[in-house]
């Protein structure tokens, strides 16, 4: 669905955001985008949309080059900013007006949304809280049913509650054509959630895996005391959170929090592990 | 569906965006009206000082209409053209913009329709409109000086004349494409500038004007300083040749800048 090669972008000519970067995603999965802050993860998803322009390289989307903001493309695309903007009018008045832009939008299913996020049908957008107008967008995304949602930093802003519906709408809208991009710093929001991880460090992407194939090559577990088999720990209460090489075939939920800190660390031996690029 | 045009999506991108210009536009032409109002409501205020134990109109009553439709458009439709995408200079609303599904070309003629066509023809509307309103009621106000009038066959015609009926200058209709040259400028400098576009597009222009004035007198004294035109039935001694010139220049300065206020838009990032 999106293919990346040699991407190279910058803000400034001497400093470098994107060296020769390359990343495949394909659809049917909810990847989790990380990255230290300033590592580019707004950038790249801006790259993706076509909201930015890449200095060399190639960007694909659904066969499409991004930079031509093909209408046909950007109808398949729904990108929920981490900053972002509604205009002043009610909710029904946003409908009609931008709706009909996305041929598979779905009024029912965006009044199911809204009504699972609690908000009130017939209230002006521009009245709502920042988290309800942030649940707002996301649910107005979801219903327009394009094969790419992206979101930068969905859950910044939403309460306990709003989160762990967040996280069973999306658990939900997830089907073998759609593909999700979540960029985020609150890693425990995407527990449970996403199906595969893209970590990026020092201009490119360190590691891009599937939830599976990394818990199939790492083992996180619990540990008393450090041995030579831990790649990584980290001091937790009663001894140590650890990722050692997974030699015996044992299950193991993923720390996402962990692994990052891990990349951050030791990213070519945790690399070497994933066998990285390990497209998904 | 064509990815450059289709006349569904220009349709609806044209309904959409008035809720993005809506509101300005309509605040816009409610100032241009109350503008026209106070104008037409202190000569009014002057007709009736005027006519209070007279039986003349006040002479040049209503002389002020001309240059104020020329100025107050010139303001009216800078004032849209130079707002229009002012929202691009801002990131929330940029990404929202440029993310709906709708061609580049689509979105400029939108902005073109918004700027040069719902502008001009709500402002002319709105002028006449008022001017219509306004010189009604002094003429039924001129019923007291019926006397006068059987006398002059024309007079409240030629006195109080509806601004449509005005006789236009030869050489007015060269100056046609003013309005358009400056949607184009004004246009581009909301695309071009992220922020304050109608402040700084209005003092490019000024800067321009003044250096551009003041280079081609400086370049046409040196080079004519201390002699004389010999030549006879010059090219440029009818008037309407430089009005034509001007007229082409303009003309052709508006295009261009469109051009360039197109592709700046197609090649805007976020």
């Amino acid at each position: 669905m999106i293919a990346i090669q040699n991407l190279n972008f910058s803000y400034n000519k001497g400093r470098p955001l994107f060296k020769e970067m390359d990343l495949q995603l394909g659809q049917g999965h909810i990847y989790g985008l990380l990255g230290k802050n300033g590592a580019g993860k707004s950038t790249l998803l801006k790259n993706i949309a076509g909201l930015v322009y890449p200095d060399s390289g190639s960007i694909q989307v659904l066969g499409h080059n991004p930079r031509h903001r093909e209408p046909s493309l950007l109808s398949e695309i729904s990108f929920i900013p981490e900053e972002f903007y509604l205009p002043q009018v009610r909710s029904d008045k946003f409908v009609r007006a931008n709706a009909p832009f996305y041929p598979n939008f779905d009024s029912g299913y965006f009044r199911e949304l809204l009504g699972e996020f609690e908000i009130p049908l017939n209230q002006r957008v521009a009245d709502m809280s920042y988290g309800q107008k942030k649940k707002y967008l996301i649910s107005f995304g979801l219903a327009t049913n394009t094969k790419l949602i992206i979101m930068d930093e969905p859950t910044n802003g939403l309460d306990i509650p709003s989160k762990v519906q967040f996280r069973k709408i999306m658990a939900s809208a997830i089907t073998d054509e759609r593909c999700v991009l979540i960029s985020t710093h609150q890693v425990r929001d995407l527990d449970n959630l996403i199906d595969a991880v893209i970590i990026l460090d020092e201009h490119r992407v360190a590691v891009n895996a599937s939830v599976s194939s990394i818990t199939e090559n790492l083992c996180f577990k619990k540990v008393k005391e450090l041995s030579p088999e831990i790649i990584y720990a980290e001091p937790a209460i009663g001894g140590y959170n650890a990722i050692q090489h997974n030699s015996l075939g044992e299950d193991s939920k993923l720390d996402l929090e962990l692994l990052f800190n891990a990349v951050s660390q030791k990213q070519e031996t945790i690399t070497n592990l994933l066998h990285t690029p390990h497209y998904v | 569906m064509s990815n450059t045009f289709h006349i569904n999506r220009l349709f609806l991108l044209i309904a959409r965006q008035w809720i993005s210009v809506g509101k300005i536009y309509l605040m816009a032409i409610g100032i241009v009206a109350g503008v026209i109002a106070c104008f037409y409501g202190y000569a009014l205020y002057e007709f009736n000082a005027a006519t209070a134990g007279s039986y003349y109109i006040p002479q040049g009553l209503l002389d002020f209409r001309v240059l104020l439709f020329i100025f107050l458009g010139m303001f009216f439709i800078t004032i849209i053209s130079g707002t229009y995408f002012s929202d691009y200079g801002q990131k929330p609303k940029a990404i929202f913009e440029t993310l709906i599904p709708a061609s580049r070309l689509e979105k400029f003629l939108t902005a073109i329709f918004y700027t040069v066509v719902a502008c001009l023809i709500s402002y002319i509307a709105v002028f006449l409109l008022l001017d219509f309103a306004f010189v009604s009621y002094l003429r039924t106000r001129t019923a007291a000086l019926s006397a006068m009038a059987a006398d002059d066959v024309g007079y409240v015609d030629r006195s109080l004349a509806y601004f449509i009926n005005l006789n236009i200058p030869k050489n007015a209709k060269y100056f046609y494409f003013l309005p358009f040259l400056f949607n184009a400028i004004f246009l581009l400098g909301s695309i071009a500038f992220k922020s304050f576009q109608y402040i700084k597009t209005a003092i490019s222009l000024i800067v321009y004007i003044a250096i551009w004035s003041f280079l081609t007198v400086y370049i046409m004294k040196t080079l004519t300083e201390g002699s004389v035109s010999v030549q006879q039935h010059n090219f440029w001694e009818e008037e309407h040749r430089i009005f034509q010139v001007f007229l082409s220049a303009g003309i052709t300065l508006a295009i261009l800048l469109w051009g360039i206020a197109f592709l700046r838009l197609k090649e805007k990032e976020v």
